[in-house]
């Protein structure tokens, strides 16, 4: 010891660092349960954010990249009008520029019109939408949403796929014929015939319950609106930089008539849903390291009591309160490194099987949840974020050396002489 | 009611003017022995005679497009209307049939016949600016309305009678009230249409007056809508047949198809 002592002017850091470890490793019982308490809290950390980003991800992937698009361009009317006659003009030589960007991951047009659908027997009023089946598979699940029959081909080919309501207010099924009459663009009364090659889910309310899909060229020729679309959803290579996205965007394609919008202008509703979200989380994820800094705090206070007799010799042998204060520290610390490996080994357990596996609520919520008229799935995976598990990580660490502060005061006040004698 | 011979139909008005509730106490009378109901049956019957075959072109302009269509209609009373699209070639063969409160297109394009639905009643008609309710509702004006005179010919410079009808309580219609102006002879001249609130909706004109046969008609109507200038729906009558004999046969959907 009394060599230690002297080694403390030359290699102090180095020598508290020693005596930290040789501390922890001489209460190995109480330093594993400590360091595995704080592991399991870091896991459950893990898990947590690896589900609530998972959660996240669905919902942003359901109601921002399927229904809006990470960018949106437009007729500027379109939004406020959603008139058939607010068209962007000459879409193919649009979307070749579109495609041509750096920055375009997808670009989807569509067009919308209503109609007068009817089967054999019955007919109804529906929502039409024109897409173009290769781009839409780029930009949305719908081809894996087709429950019966098949998606649209790519060519035109007077193909549509309903939503599951309409066939069954029509009693249509797949290989039927469907019959859809509208007021086209040049004021005649539009009407063709289709055939029925798919029937949807898609979780989009609206759609499923009295929607139609059919190729955009298809939908053109109903409405008399050749080489337009309502509008072009866009998604951007990088999500994370969807601003820049839409400047990149509005600098090549916008004007008087083109409107370019990002979804958070599209639908400020949809994001401050997607904010609220975000603050809740970072409440769990709060009250998660408040408790376990608690529990650091608590762990430490008492191996401190406990010690008092032998950081009562250290200090009579010359350790100053300074170098007290880190030694307790450096335990803390020690716990939290051993403590964050364990934990990174487990919580990557249990993020895997979220990822993989996710959870699966069909049980309770057999159709999946009902949310702001779109449909998630039952089962809910987790999502991984490496930003997400190094914050974990130092925050873990950080606390850890907060809750420790505390105890190490009591430590470097504690007197030789009371301390020594203390049983 | 509309089936009635001519002066069967003006007694039934007199009855119904006399002894029911039509005429409010404070109404207005005007000289002559011209009742509001009659003057508003003949402007029903303008068009819709108890029978009646018309070729007429329809034009349309909106700020969108402008069309003309050629047409040929036949009806008989007010229930019944066949209607078939002549031209443009695109359209030709197209066909709507009303009978009562329903209607009915032909579309030969596709060779199916489609009930319009009540949800879409309200939306227009071939691209005009007649709705789908207009074929069904303008037909029974003297049934779902109160009328009166709020002027006779001797209050204005035109010599027009002006009438004014407000709903009955509980009649399914759309507008908040309508004013109808009638030449001494029967002749419509103009029906202004408003809504709820009192504001003007739209305006129908009619022009051109001519004689077929023993009977006069305006030959020219313009429908033109308040909120939507420089807009306009007009029907010119080539060549209209008074009470010619149309089977019963032909408002139906077997002939709706032919």
């Amino acid at each position: 010891m009394s060599e230690r002592g002297g080694a403390a002017g030359g290699g102090k850091i180095a020598f508290l660092l020693a005596l930290a470890w040789r501390n922890l490793s001489r209460h190995k019982r109480r330093s594993v349960i400590t360091a595995s308490a704080m592991a399991v809290a870091l896991s459950m950390c893990m898990a947590s954010i690896c589900w609530s980003d998972g959660t996240y991800d669905t919902i942003f992937d359901v109601m921002v990249q399927q229904q809006l698009g990470h960018v949106q361009v437009h007729h500027p009317d379109y939004p406020k009008t959603h008139g058939l006659y607010d068209t962007l003009k000459d879409v193919p030589d649009l979307l070749s520029t579109l495609d041509a960007l750096p920055g375009t991951r997808a670009a989807s047009p569509r067009l919308n019109g209503f109609a007068l659908v009817g089967g054999e027997k019955k007919s109804a009023g529906g929502q039409i939408v024109g897409i173009d089946p290769e781009r839409e598979r780029a930009v949305s699940p719908l081809a894996k949403r087709v429950k019966e029959g098949h998606f649209l081909s790519e060519k035109p080919d007077h193909e549509v796929i309903i939503g599951r309501g309409l066939a069954d207010d029509l009693k249509l099924g797949v290989g039927d014929e469907l019959i859809a009459v509208t007021q086209a663009a040049d004021g005649s009364l539009g009407n063709d015939l289709y055939h029925v090659v798919g029937i949807f889910k898609s979780g989009n309310a609206a759609m499923d319950r009295s929607g139609a899909y059919m190729h955009i060229d298809d939908l053109r020729e109903l409405l008399a609106l050749p080489g337009q679309a309502h509008g072009i959803q866009l998604l951007a290579k990088d999500p994370e930089a969807i601003a820049a996205y839409a400047e990149q965007v509005r600098e090549a394609v916008g004007g008087p008539k083109v409107q370019v919008q990002t979804w958070w202008e599209v639908s400020p509703q949809t994001k401050q849903l997607m904010d609220t979200r975000d603050s809740s989380s970072f409440l769990i994820l709060g009250i998660v390291f408040v408790v376990a800094a608690f529990g650091v705090m608590n762990t430490m206070m008492m191996s401190v009591f406990e010690r008092t007799r032998e950081l009562g010799v250290l200090k009579a042998l010359g350790l100053r309160p300074g170098q007290m204060i880190w030694l307790i520290v450096f335990e803390s610390a020690f716990l939290a490194v051993l403590a964050g490996a364990i934990g990174l080994a487990l919580g990557s357990l249990l993020d895997w099987y979220l990822v993989v596996h996710g959870i699966d609520y069909t049980r309770w919520i057999a159709d999946g949840f009902s949310f702001a008229g779109v449909t998630l799935d039952p089962v809910m995976k987790g999502a991984v974020r490496v930003t997400g598990i190094v914050y974990t990580l130092l925050s873990l660490f950080g606390v850890s050396v907060l809750a420790s502060l505390w105890p190490a005061a009591r430590a470097a006040r504690l007197r030789p002489v009371e301390a020594i004698r203390t049983e | 009611m509309h089936l009635l011979t001519r002066p069967g139909r003006l007694l039934a008005a007199l009855l119904v003017a006399t002894t029911l509730h039509a005429v409010p106490a404070h109404a207005k009378t005007c000289e002559g022995d011209k009742t509001a109901r009659d003057l508003l049956d003949a402007t029903d019957d303008v068009t819709r005679g108890q029978s009646s075959i018309a070729t007429m072109e329809m034009h349309v302009k909106t700020s969108h497009y402008e069309r003309t269509m050629k047409m040929k209609a036949w009806s008989k009373g007010t229930d019944d209307t066949l209607i078939r699209i002549l031209e443009p070639a695109k359209d030709a063969g197209m066909a709507t049939l009303k009978v009562g409160d329903n209607i009915w297109n032909y579309l030969p394009k596709v060779d199916r016949t489609m009930k319009v639905p009540a949800g879409m009643m309200s939306g227009n008609w071939m691209g005009s600016h007649f709705t789908n309710d207009d074929l069904v509702k303008e037909s029974r004006l003297a049934d779902d309305y109160t009328y009166e005179f709020t002027e006779c010919p001797a209050d204005n410079e035109d010599g027009l009678y002006v009438l004014t009808l407000t709903p009955k309580p509980d009649a399914p219609v759309v507008w908040g009230k309508v004013v109808s102006r009638v030449r001494p002879d029967e002749q419509p001249v103009e029906v202004t249409y408003y809504d709820e609130h009192g504001n003007l909706v739209r305006t129908m004109t009619f022009e051109d007056y001519k004689t077929f046969g023993d009977r006069t008609a305006p030959t020219k109507m313009t429908l033109v809508p308040a909120d939507k200038p420089g807009e306009f729906t007009q029907i010119t009558y080539d060549d209209l047949q008074f009470a010619a004999d149309i089977p019963s046969s032909t408002f139906t959907l077997q002939a709706l198809e032919q």
